[in-house]
């Protein structure tokens, strides 16, 4: 299955993504990368670009809290966890998927398309 | 403990440097793993930075837009804050310029006042001295006295004139006593390091009397001035021609003073400062009333820009029933005026 990179991945989406990979414990940014894509099949990739300018905003917003540690290899390393308001957020950032992905679901199933004859839908 | 809502956080306000350092090197973390990721799949290590690098972007936009990230409201509220601290400054600098002028003013004000102080203190200080003190005239110092006609009657009412001196310069008090019904008056002979020197007595119709008093008083002495009937005289006094009047002319409507009265007995009677002012009338004519028969006197008359001298005049009375002689007296200058030779002869 081809990989979506974040420029493709649904508006919005982001902040819900990160916060939801630091639901598990503290990652830094390559980890949290790594989390999305592994665990959404390899559908989802979070570009730098995006992934890094999002966790300092969330930080800066108080959602996610930010410590110095080591990685695996060894090396100094940021690593990002959840506040208390962060998980809030999160709370508030499913919610809000949810509901918009089963009202897009609605207007799907309610809106079985059958095309006529001799019209191209493209 | 509730935690404080982020906007009372406006973003990172360290150093710009450091906080760049600190983006820097964890994005050179996930740079450096991508492309062991890459190796891992089989490329050469620079393969696998180059694969990173382009998967990666421009390393340095990135990090400038993390820095926005994470400065958020940061560096506006640095420029709001410099501005307003320069306002402040220029606030301040404003106040204490005008606080500065201010207090110049004040100092000023300060100055004059102080002036004023001191004037009122000096005269304070001069108000004291007016107390009683040590130096002041005991009844030892005092000496009276006395006015009197020729057959020693007391003369109320004379005007006395006193001349003082200290060591550096003379005084003259001039001023009318009131004599009591002996004609007495009692004045110390020092007062304030100053010496009665003389004293003039003047009552009119009378001619004046000057007294030394220099020689040693003792208390309670009285010094007896007595006063001789005066002359009626009528003098006409003819300034000399000069550049601007070519001939001799009555000196009209001038003031005169009589400057000494020497009387028969020869000793000469000064007349400092004593408060006798004549004048002549528009024909020139003085009246004198202040010498006795038989005087010798000398005067002083001024006009605006010349001062003449006349003298001795003698001073002689008229037998009962006679009109009294009007005198001509020539005026002699008391400093050759300007443009006129001395000893010209106009006369």
């Amino acid at each position: 299955m081809a990989t979506n990179s974040d420029s493709s991945l649904p508006q919005g989406s982001l902040d819900l993504l990160v916060l939801q990979s630091l639901a598990g414990g503290k990652r830094h940014g390559y980890q949290v990368a790594k989390h999305i894509q592994s665990t959404s099949g390899d559908v989802l990739r979070v570009e730098e670009g995006s992934l890094y300018p999002a966790l300092h905003r969330m930080e800066r917003r108080g959602w996610i809290a930010s410590e110095w540690g080591l990685s695996d290899s060894n090396r100094r390393a940021k690593y990002y966890g959840l506040t208390r308001t962060g998980r809030a957020q999160l709370k508030v950032e499913v919610a809000s998927w949810r509901a918009m992905a089963e009202a897009i679901g609605k207007v799907i199933d309610a809106g079985a398309v059958t095309p006529r004859l001799g019209l191209s839908l493209s | 403990m509730p935690a404080l809502p982020y906007w009372l956080f406006p973003g990172d306000d360290r150093p710009t440097e450091e906080i760049d350092d600190e983006i820097a090197e964890e994005l050179q973390l996930h740079l450096d793993l991508l492309a062991e990721e890459q190796e891992r799949r089989g490329l050469t290590p620079e393969e696998a930075k180059q694969k990173a690098a382009e998967r990666f972007g421009d390393f340095n936009q990135l990090l400038r837009r993390c820095r926005r990230e994470k400065q958020g409201d940061v560096p506006m509220l640095k420029r709001v804050q410099a501005v307003l601290t320069g306002l402040l400054l220029l606030g301040a600098i404003v106040v204490g310029w005008q606080q500065a002028r201010i207090w110049n003013r004040m100092d000023a004000t300060w100055l004059i006042m102080n002036g004023f102080s001191a004037r009122l203190s000096d005269m304070n200080d001069k108000l004291v001295l007016l107390e009683p003190s040590s130096s002041d005239p005991t009844e030892d110092d005092v000496v009276a006295i006395q006015v009197v006609d020729e057959s020693g009657a007391a003369i109320k009412n004379a005007t006395l004139t006193f001349g003082w001196t200290d060591a550096s310069r003379s005084y003259f008090d001039s001023y009318v006593i009131s004599t009591d019904d002996q004609g007495n008056f009692e004045t110390p002979l020092t007062f304030r390091e100053k010496q009665l020197e003389s004293v003039t007595a003047y009552v009119p119709g009378y001619a004046f009397v000057s007294e030394s008093l220099n020689r040693p008083f003792r208390a309670g002495e009285t010094l007896t001035l007595k006063l001789s009937k005066a002359v009626k005289q009528r003098l006409k006094l003819v300034a000399p021609g000069d550049a601007e009047h070519l001939l001799p002319r009555p000196l009209t409507n001038s003031d005169v003073r009589i400057t000494s009265r020497t009387p028969e007995s020869g000793r000469s009677n000064d007349s400092q400062w004593l408060q006798l002012r004549l004048r002549t009338d528009s024909e020139g004519v003085v009246e004198i009333d202040c010498a006795a028969d038989g005087d010798d006197i000398q005067l002083t008359a001024w006009e605006p820009s010349n001062t003449w001298v006349a003298g001795p005049i003698a001073i002689k009375a008229m037998s009962e029933g006679q009109t009294s002689e009007l005198l001509t007296i020539k005026l002699r200058p008391m400093s050759p005026p300007n443009g006129f030779r001395s000893g010209g002869g106009m006369f």
